[in-house]
């Protein structure tokens, strides 16, 4: 009995810490999304060791952001380059200034992966949501 | 031969009745998970989305530094005391209003972490069953608050395992909300999961995982959806009758030995390590100490008893 009481409650509550419903993986969809951080060569940046996060817990901020913006009249890569902005600023206020030097000189490009199961087959495609230029040498202090 | 030790009882409906080494080793399990899993806070000086105690409180004090500190020297007392069993009311109250405060500081950054709910909960249910228990004393007029009677122990070790199945049962019930009964045909989909974990794997560090679980077994399951369904399948009724190991001890042993092999399925395939989640079930259902110290006792009485009795018989013959 005390087990379906709290079965139950925990899908009334849904996720609010410390309870949860346990939602991951629950709506196994034919589509996926992953994001990925590169500087303005193109070339990858470890999420977690260069900005102490994880790349899924990047998107996570990501869906909250792009959730945010459901009620606002935007076409949807419009709402997908806006979240994406506001996810890598929310990302660089928490940087420390070491970090911050580092996309400072290499820029910072947040790319989103969309993998799509279509009659048996595997696609993605890539797009690029938001980038942040390198600053010019004058921004950076005339290093 | 007897065959109480080789093949797991299963007792019907009956509450397993703990010994009071095993619910120390519980106690010393959760308290170890806390300390090790407990979340470092320094980096959230913001609650963007709050969540839990976040609705109701501002909790970025506790990434001030320093705090971290003073934190450890509130809650490893508590969390000794705990493991003793001794004002486990107060204790595990202090532990599970820090442990909250924090998942809850984690949780409002807007990206959901379920690497600590179940721990905490489990945490909460064994402080509920405290309670209850100090409760019921009180009504007695012998007020317990200090050392945790045999009771309280076994009240908390029941409601732990009780939570823990809940937790599974409602991630399972999640499962079929989402899809309306259809998650198992839908598991095909798992190889976007699957490609997905580990492209988050690899932009985490770049480093690069293994081919063979990042490509061949995603493309393996777009060619083979029915044996996918009837491999991947089985994850969900796992997670939906993991309370029947509150059946007995073989019951509990059996299931919860399933599914630790399927969190390390899940971990070996998909990269998703739920630490805290393997460690509880460990503990809790699978229980080794006690299954070691029975078929030690077992061999004892087979091999030392035995010649006892023969050396009896000789000698008397």
């Amino acid at each position: 009995m005390a087990l379906v009481v709290i079965a139950v409650l925990l899908q009334w509550i849904g996720e609010e810490f410390p309870f949860s419903n346990f939602p991951m993986y629950s709506n196994l969809s034919p589509k996926s999304d992953y994001l990925f951080l590169t500087n303005a060569k193109d070339q990858p940046m470890g999420c977690q060791s260069i900005f102490n996060l994880k790349t899924d817990v990047l998107k996570k901020m990501y869906n909250a952001r792009l959730k945010e913006l459901k009620g606002k009249s935007l076409d949807a890569v419009d709402g997908r380059r806006q979240a994406g902005r506001k996810t890598l600023t929310d990302l660089s206020s928490r940087q420390s200034e070491e970090v911050l030097q580092i996309v400072g000189v290499g820029g910072l490009r947040l790319y989103r992966v969309e993998l799509t199961r279509t009659r048996g087959k595997i696609d993605s495609s890539t797009e690029l949501l938001v980038e942040i230029p390198p600053l010019k040498k004058d921004d950076r202090g005339g290093e | 031969m007897s065959q109480g030790w080789m093949v797991p009882r299963f007792q019907p409906a009956r509450l397993i009745e703990f010994a009071w080494w095993e619910m120390f080793f519980f106690r010393l399990g959760c308290a170890l998970l806390v300390w090790w899993q407990f979340p470092s806070l320094e980096q959230y000086h913001q609650m963007p989305f709050p969540r839990g105690l976040g609705h109701w409180m501002d909790l970025t004090f506790l990434s001030a530094p320093g705090t971290d500190r003073i934190l450890v020297w509130i809650w490893l007392p508590c969390l000794v005391l705990y493991v003793l069993g001794r004002g486990t009311v107060f204790t595990l109250g202090v532990i599970v209003a820090v442990y909250s405060a924090a998942g809850s500081l984690v949780n409002s950054q807007g990206a959901t972490s379920h690497t600590h709910q179940l721990l905490v909960m489990t945490l909460i249910g064994q402080w509920v069953a405290a309670l209850w228990d100090f409760g019921g004393t009180c009504c007695r007029g012998n007020v317990g608050i200090w050392v945790d009677s045999n009771r309280r122990q076994q009240a908390m070790a029941q409601v732990a395992r009780i939570v823990i199945s809940a937790a599974y049962l409602t991630c399972g019930l999640s499962k079929i909300v989402a899809t309306g009964g259809a998650w198992i045909s839908r598991t095909p989909n798992l190889a976007l999961g699957i490609m997905k974990s580990h492209a988050n794997y690899f932009y985490d560090d770049l480093q690069v995982t293994n081919p063979f679980f990042s490509s061949t077994v995603p493309h393996w399951m777009m060619d083979h959806p029915l044996a996918t369904c009837l491999i991947f399948g089985p994850g969900l009724l796992i997670e939906l009758f993991l309370f029947l190991g509150l059946l007995g001890r073989g019951w509990s042993l059996v299931l919860g030995a399933i599914a630790v092999v399927f969190h390390l399925m899940v971990g070996l395939i998909m990269l998703l390590f739920f630490t805290a989640h393997i460690w509880l079930i460990l503990l809790y259902f699978v229980n080794l100490p006690y299954w070691l110290v029975r078929c030690g006792g077992a061999l004892k009485a087979k091999f030392f008893v035995g010649n006892e009795s023969r050396r009896v018989v000789e000698v008397g013959e």
